[in-house]
């Protein structure tokens, strides 16, 4: 986590936002809604979003268009492919989420449980793992929301 | 010398100082090999839907919560 006061970097990946563009009803949305009021800065990297185009081909216009608005919120950074740690686990195809967020942000936001079930409630040196809903009942546990 | 067994046996012989260099030869490889960007994977409308299943129950617990 930063330092008090500064802000917190959230990586989204494509799962998540994905979830964000389809439903108004859950977490991931929420999160979205949340952050312009609250000292979170949403980030992700164009590997994700090539992901969230992909996959929201299935989609009606209004996902589309929810997709489009949300986009305009997001910080891009550029992918990570490789890091100077070990990585102890399979990390193929995961792989540039998971170093980019690693590089970039403070607490990575998935949905994917194929992928990084395994991590999801713990941290990858230093980079905590949840869903959006484990972040928004940590942040109100802790009293933040 | 082809078979991965050939490889670690002959390997096992090396000097350290070989074997420190073998290791750093297969780290770069890595490295290069790792630095491929992959494909865009696609996910089953069945994985999509349980993400989005799942964010909603998330949300409805918080609400929900006393």
């Amino acid at each position: 986590m930063p330092a008090s006061g500064s802000a917190v970097r959230l990586f989204l990946d494509s799962s998540v936002l994905i979830a964000a563009a389809a439903s108004a009803e859950g977490a991931s949305r929420e999160v979205v809604r949340r952050a312009s009021t609250r000292d979170w800065r949403l980030i992700t990297t164009p590997y994700a979003v090539a992901e969230v185009i992909r996959n929201l081909a299935g989609f009606s216009a209004p996902v589309t268009a929810t997709w489009l608005r949300l986009r305009d919120r997001l910080v891009l950074v550029d992918d990570v492919l490789t890091i100077d740690k070990p990585a102890v686990f399979p990390v193929t195809k995961d792989r540039p989420i998971l170093f980019s967020a690693l590089a970039m942000a403070d607490v990575l936001l998935t949905l994917d449980r194929a992928d990084f079930g395994r991590l999801l409630g713990t941290r990858f040196y230093g980079l905590a793992i949840m869903t959006p809903g484990m972040w928004l009942m940590q942040e109100t546990e802790a009293g933040r929301e | 010398m082809v078979t991965l067994a050939e490889i670690e046996s002959a390997a096992a012989g090396l000097s350290p100082a070989e074997k420190q260099e073998l290791m750093l030869f297969l780290a770069s490889r890595l490295r290069s090999e790792g630095a491929l960007l992959p494909e865009p994977r696609t996910f089953t409308p069945e994985e999509i839907a349980g993400w989005i299943a799942e964010d909603e129950a998330d949300m409805c617990r918080l609400r929900d919560r006393p």
